[in-house]
């Protein structure tokens, strides 16, 4: 953690604007798909939702901080709410349902939500999203520039680590693995595989609001591909590229996809190519991802 | 003495197939009762309805004093009514102290909770090494034998320290020593506890049990103890067979 702590604190020092903000929005997605881990690498629930929370929570910053500012704490606030009752919403709803069913309704739970941010021009954009958010900031201290951004997304992503590690060792976290590995044994064990998801649910939507709210200001724009089922199965994509199951891994995958397509994309249109071929071959070679890889490596 | 579970009427219908046909009888606290019969004869679909798995067409479940037909299956576990399945139904990704402490936790109620370390496992090491397997604690459920898999799948249930306890066929698989001894594991850990034992080493029920029920296609044919079971004539058409037949 020191290790990680000093590299952020050297990057800090001297990488450009545009690689801290590259950086940040790294650190974000890899919360998003850390928080997605939670959910399909120790709940076995595959969902193609995700980007409902997310980017749920990025619009309702913009909006809030359109209206009232954008001081960090109720950016944060504002995504953690709205990531928890999304959260609660697709829960409620799809955690009776098994498999492919699961699969299905988080996609038509999440196409709703974009359906809602496409549609309802007057508050969220519309096709053309939201720009011209106020800066970031905490307190008297203005946070707009990107070393400020980079420097409050290493901190989140720490958090959000921590936290995430403290609940998979915790019993909640061990009752979510018993479900996926034998549900009905759990069931004959006492426990409701409803409560025991749920809680994991909310806990993915907090933490995936909490890095969605920070979005629309790393990139100065949130528009309805925030939401869309595409990018949920992005995540999806990071995750495995990264490594289910190990947490940490959701920051490899998704520096490796953000880093083909933002700087791939410079050369070509067909940057999905390559991005489909390091997916494939991931599969392939580190069926674990290459957090697996760097497990078996290390062992 | 005032029944733990009563069974009474049970009647489960898969479309024109009649699984269990007006099934009925009672166990009392810390009774060990066998249930036996052919395949085919309804055992495991009482198992899940007495546990809540499977709903009954008709009869009623009541356990202590309670009727619990609408009572879902982990609040079941809740009121002191444990199971094991005919296959051992552990988490093999977790060793078999983790294991044991899935359930030592729920029982403390201590299952859900969000933060601080897992719990339980002093409990689990205690009932592991009651059990001869002290030495395998810390390994993988994956990477245990069938026999051992099978003693932590029965002791996981026993775990929840329940008032009754239902075991589906925990010898399967097992030598007749290791059977033997997965017995006297049961009732040595948790003498008070009522035991429905299906098995289909009729020796190992007429041995263990106080009393024996019969099923033969859905139905309860004889109750009694294992000496009256054993002299039964219909029983021995039905199930045991030849006179040596157990």
């Amino acid at each position: 953690m020191i290790r990680v702590i000093a590299a952020a604190a050297v990057v800090a020092l001297f990488a450009d604007d545009y690689l801290l903000r590259f950086l940040a929005e790294i650190l974000l997605f890899g919360v998003a798909v850390m928080s997605l881990d939670i959910l399909i690498g120790f709940g076995g629930l595959m969902s193609l939702g995700h980007a409902a929370l997310f980017g749920g929570a990025a619009y309702a910053a913009a909006i809030v901080a359109r209206q009232w500012g954008g001081d960090l704490v109720l950016m944060l606030g504002t995504g953690m709410a709205t990531g928890l009752v999304l959260a609660a919403v697709m829960g409620v709803v799809v955690l009776r349902s098994g498999q492919l069913f699961l699969l299905i309704m988080t996609l038509l739970l999440a196409q709703m939500l974009w359906e809602v941010a496409f549609h309802w021009r007057d508050v969220t954009g519309g096709a053309d999203g939201l720009r011209g958010l106020p800066a970031l900031s905490l307190g008297p201290w203005a946070l707009s520039g990107a070393r400020a951004l980079f420097l409050v997304a290493v901190p989140l992503a720490v958090v959000a680590f921590l936290v995430a590690r403290s609940f998979i060792a915790a019993p909640i976290g061990r009752a979510l693995v018993g479900t996926r590995e034998e549900p009905i044994r759990m069931t004959a064990l006492g426990y409701s595989l409803f409560a025991v998801r749920f809680r994991a649910m909310m806990v993915a939507g907090a933490m995936a609001g909490a890095a969605g709210a920070l979005l629309p200001f790393v990139n100065q724009y949130v528009g309805p591909q925030s939401v869309h089922w595409t990018l949920s199965a992005t995540l999806v994509i990071m995750l495995v590229i990264g490594g289910i199951g190990s947490l940490w891994g959701g920051f490899i995958g998704s520096a490796v996809y953000l880093g083909i397509q933002t700087y791939l994309s410079a050369y070509t249109d067909r940057w999905q190519l390559l991005v489909g071929l390091v997916f494939v071959l991931t599969v392939l070679l580190l069926p674990n991802g290459v957090a697996g890889g760097v497990r078996r490596w290390r062992s | 003495m005032t029944p733990i579970l009563a069974l009474n009427g049970i009647t489960k219908r898969f479309g024109a197939f009649t699984a269990l046909d007006d099934v009925g009888f009672t166990i009392r606290p810390g009774e060990a009762v066998g249930l036996i019969g052919p395949n085919g004869a309804g055992k495991t679909t009482l198992f899940n309805i007495i546990t809540g798995f499977l709903r009954a067409d008709a009869g009623s479940v009541r356990f202590a004093d309670r009727t619990i037909d609408t009572v879902a299956p982990a609040r079941r576990v809740a009121l002191g009514l444990a199971r094991t399945f005919q296959t051992a139904m552990v988490f093999p990704g977790l060793t078999a102290r983790e294991n044991i402490a899935m359930a030592v936790r729920r029982r403390a109620g201590d299952g859900l909770r969000w933060f601080g370390g897992a719990s339980g496992t002093d409990a689990a090491s205690r009932l592991l090494d009651d059990a001869g397997l002290a030495h395998r604690a810390d390994t993988l459920l994956r990477d245990m034998s069938h026999g051992e898999r099978r003693i932590v799948d029965a002791l996981m249930p026993l775990a929840l320290s329940p008032r009754v306890l239902l075991l589906d066929e925990p010898t399967a698989g097992l030598t007749r020593a290791e059977g033997e001894r997965l017995l006297d594991i049961l009732r040595r850990q948790h003498a008070g506890t009522a035991l429905l034992l299906v098995a289909h080493d009729v020796d190992i029920v007429l041995g263990h049990c106080d009393r024996v029920v019969v099923m033969e296609l859905g139905r309860v044919i004889r109750i009694g103890t294992p000496a009256e079971v054993r002299d039964d004539a219909e029983v021995r058409r039905a199930y045991l067979g030849s006179p040596g037949g157990c």
